[in-house]
C-alpha cells in the first residue's frame, strides 16, 4: 500500500517551519549582534526587517511551495522552474538543494557537539572546568575542550584510527537524522518537531527561571548582577541608528535567523492542500522564531555572561563569534553558577534540539529532489543522500583544524547562497509569476486578508531592500572571502567540494527536466494547476514509497 | 538597567509575545477545512 506524502495536521508543519528556523543563532548570534549593535535601539531596525523582509518573503515561499506542490513538484529546482516559467528559475533553483546538502555537511557536527556537551553536563558532570581557578584558567580549561573536542588544533584528528568521542556523537545524530527524515514527512519530521518544540521551551524556560533568579552571586562584585546584565543587552544607544552597519547587521541577523531563502520553506509547504491557509501559518513560525529568539535569546546569554564576567568579559566573549560565546564563555559561565551542571545539560539539550530541527529540515528538500528528478524510490534516494551527506560531512570532520572548511561552507553557500536564492524567489514571486497572481495564490484558503500595502512591499520594497543589504554585504565581505580562499590550500579544497555537489545537482536537475518533461508534466508552469482546471490529466505525485 | 532600556526590553517582548499568542490563538480555533478534490489526484 503506498501513502503519499503530506502534513497530518496545520500545527505541525508550523512546528516544524519554526524548528527548522529556530537554531542556534537565536540563542547566540541574536544576543550578541543586539548587545554590540545599540541594545534596546537595535530592535527598531531588527523589527522593521522582520516586517518588510523576512515576513513578506516568508509568505512568497510558502505560497510558491504550495502551488508548486499543487502541480506535483516538491523541489526547489521543479517548483521556481513552474514559477519562475522556464529553466533559468529551475537551475537558480538548485541553490535551494545546495544550501540544506551542503549546510548539512557541517551543521551536523555543531549538533554533535550540544549533544555531546549536554551529555557532558547531565552524565559527566560539566566540561572539566575548576571553578575555584582563576578565570583566565578557567577560561583556558574550557577553549582547551571545545579545541580538543572538535579537532580544532589539528586537520584528521577525528579519523586518524582510534575512535575518537566526537565522531561517536557525530555518528549518533547523523544516524537518528536518517532514520528520522526516512521516515516521512508525517510520521518523522512532523511527529519529531511536535515533541520537541515544546520540550526545548521547557528547557529555555528552565535556564530563563535560573538566570533571572541569579541576583548578585558575587557581593564582592554588587554592580554584577541580573538587572545589569539586562542592561547590558537591552539599554539603548540611538546614536547607533544613524550608522548603516547597525541596519545591515538588524537585517542579516532577520534574515539568516527565520529559515527564508534557505530551500527549506518551499519545500515544507508543497506537502500542504490548496485550501490550507499559509498566511497566518507563516506569520505564525515567523513569530514562533522571534519568541525564541527575542524571549529567550535575548534575556538569557547576555545577563548570564555579565552576572559572572562582568561587562568587560561580556563585551569580550561576544566578540568571539557564536562559537565562542556557546561553547568556550557559556561553560565558565555555568561552573560559576549555583546548579549550573543541570542548567549547563538543559541549555546544550535545548541547543541540540533547536539544532536537530534544524538539520531535519535540510535533508528533506534534497530527498524530494532526488525522488521527484530521478524517479527513484524513498529508500533509494535516502541511500544516495546518506553516501553524499557523509562524504561531505567527513570531509568537514576531517579539515577540523580552526574549523576551516565548515566556516568556508558556512560563508560561501550558508551565506552568500541564501541572499542569491532569496532574491531569485522574490523576483519570481513578484514579477515573473506576477504579483497579482501571487497575491491571489497567497490568500488562497487564507484566514486573514492582508493589508494591500504588503502587495507593494512584496514586490518593491523587499526587493530593493535585499539588493542593498546584499551589496552592502558583497562590499563588507567579498573581497576578504576570496582573498582567504586564495591563500589556503583547505579553503580551496572546500570551494571545490562546493562546486562539485553544483554539479552534481545540476546534472541530476538535467535528468529531472527531461524526464518531467517526457512524462508531460508542466515544468515551466504555463498551466494552471490541475485543482484549478477541472477536466485536465491529474498530476503523478511522489509517493512515500516511492510508487507513483 | 536604564528607565529606556527597560521599556526597550518591555515593547519588545510584548509585541513578540503579543504575535505569537495572537497567531496561536487562530491556529488553534481555526475550523478544519473541509476536504478537497485534489485529493483525487493523489491516489494511487
Amino acid at each position: 500500500m503506498t501513502q503519499k506524502q503530506e502534513w497530518g495536521s496545520r500545527l505541525g508543519v508550523i512546528l516544524a517551519v519554526s524548528g527548522s528556523a529556530v537554531g542556534l543563532g537565536n540563542f547566540l548570534r541574536f544576543p550578541g549582534q543586539a548587545a554590540q549593535n545599540g541594545g534596546g535601539s537595535f530592535m527598531i531596525p531588527y523589527f522593521l526587517a522582520l516586517l518588510l523582509l523576512g515576513i513578506p518573503i516568508g509568505w512568497a515561499e510558502w505560497s510558491m511551495g504550495r502551488y508548486g506542490g499543487r502541480k506535483g513538484f516538491h523541489s526547489a529546482p521543479a517548483i521556481l522552474g513552474v514559477v519562475g516559467k522556464g529553466s533559468v528559475a529551475r537551475y537558480f533553483g538548485v541553490i535551494g538543494v545546495l544550501i540544506p546538502l551542503a549546510v548539512y555537511f557541517y551543521y551536523i557536527l555543531i549538533e554533535s557537539w550540544c549533544l555531546a556537551y549536554a551529555y557532558d553536563y547531565f552524565v559527566g558532570g560539566g566540561v572539566g572546568i575548576d571553578n575555584t581557578a582563576a578565570i583566565t584558567e578557567q577560561t583556558k580549561a574550557a577553549n582547551d575542550h571545545f579545541d580538543n573536542f572538535t579537532g580544532a588544533n589539528f586537520d584528521g584528528v577525528m579519523l586518524d584510527g582510534s575512535i575518537h568521542e566526537s565522531v561517536l556523537f557525530w555518528a549518533t545524530v547523523f544516524t537518528i537524522n536518517v532514520i528520522l527524515v526516512y521516515r516521512g514527512i508525517s510520521k518523522g519530521i512532523e511527529k519529531f518537531c511536535q515533541f520537541a518544540m515544546p520540550i526545548m521551551a521547557v528547557c529555555a524556560l528552565i535556564v530563563l527561571a535560573r538566570v533571572l533568579t541569579l541576583g548578585t552571586p558575587d557581593p564582592a562584585h554588587p554592580d554584577q548582577n541580573v538587572w545589569n546584565g539586562l542592561g547590558q543587552m537591552w539599554n539603548p544607544s540611538f546614536e547607533v541608528l544613524a550608522n548603516p552597519q547597525t541596519w545591515l547587521a538588524a537585517a542579516g541577523q532577520i534574515f539568516f535567523s527565520l529559515s527564508v531563502g534557505f530551500g527549506v520553506i518551499i519545500n515544507y509547504a508543497s506537502y500542504m492542500k490548496k485550501k490550507d491557509d499559509v498566511v497566518v501559518s507563516g506569520l505564525t513560525s515567523s513569530a514562533t522564531n522571534e519568541l525564541f529568539e527575542v524571549g529567550f535569546g535575548g534575556m538569557i546569554t547576555i545577563p548570564a555572561a555579565f552576572v559572572f564576567l562582568g561587562a568587560s568579559g561580556t563585551i569580550a566573549a561576544v566578540q568571539t563569534g557564536t562559537f565562542g560565546l556557546g561553547f568556550k564563555t557559556l561553560p565558565v559561565v555555568f561552573a560559576q553558577m549555583p546548579a549550573g551542571n543541570l542548567i549547563g545539560g538543559f541549555w546544550f539539550f535545548m541547543l541540540f534540539l533547536a539544532a536537530i530541527t534544524s538539520s531535519l529540515s535540510m535533508l528533506q528538500p534534497t530527498l524530494a529532489f532526488f525522488e521527484e528528478a530521478l524517479g527513484i524510490t524513498r529508500q533509494k534516494a535516502t541511500t544516495m543522500l546518506v553516501a553524499i551527506s557523509l562524504l561531505g560531512s567527513m570531509f568537514v570532520l576531517y579539515f577540523s583544524k580552526g574549523l576551516t572548511a565548515l566556516g568556508v561552507i558556512d560563508d560561501w553557500v550558508g551565506t552568500l547562497g541564501i541572499f542569491v536564492l532569496a532574491m531569485v524567489q522574490i523576483v519570481c514571486f513578484g514579477w515573473v509569476f506576477g504579483i497579482d497572481r501571487g497575491w491571489k495564490e497567497l490568500h488562497q484558503g487564507a484566514q486573514i486578508r492582508l493589508w494591500p500595502m504588503f502587495k507593494f512591499v512584496m514586490r518593491y520594497l523587499t526587493p530593493l531592500f535585499l539588493i542593498v543589504v546584499f551589496i552592502a554585504f558583497c562590499v563588507n565581505n567579498l573581497g576578504d572571502w576570496i582573498s582567504a580562499v586564495a591563500e589556503n590550500p583547505v579553503k580551496q579544497m572546500t570551494i571545490g567540494l562546493i562546486m562539485a555537489t553544483i554539479v552534481m545537482l545540476v546534472i541530476i536537475t538535467r535528468i529531472g527536466e527531461k524526464r518531467w518533461r517526457a512524462m508531460g508534466l508542466d515544468l515551466d508552469g504555463k498551466l494552471p494547476p490541475p485543482d484549478d482546471s477541472p477536466g485536465k490529466e491529474p498530476m503523478p505525485i511522489y509517493h512515500e514509497r516511492g510508487e507513483a | 538597567m536604564s528607565t529606556a532600556g527597560l521599556i526597550s526590553m518591555f515593547l519588545s517582548l510584548c509585541f513578540v509575545i503579543g504575535l505569537v499568542s495572537w497567531c496561536y490563538y487562530r491556529v488553534l480555533t481555526a475550523e478544519t477545512p473541509p476536504p478537497e478534490e485534489t485529493e483525487h489526484f493523489h491516489s494511487a
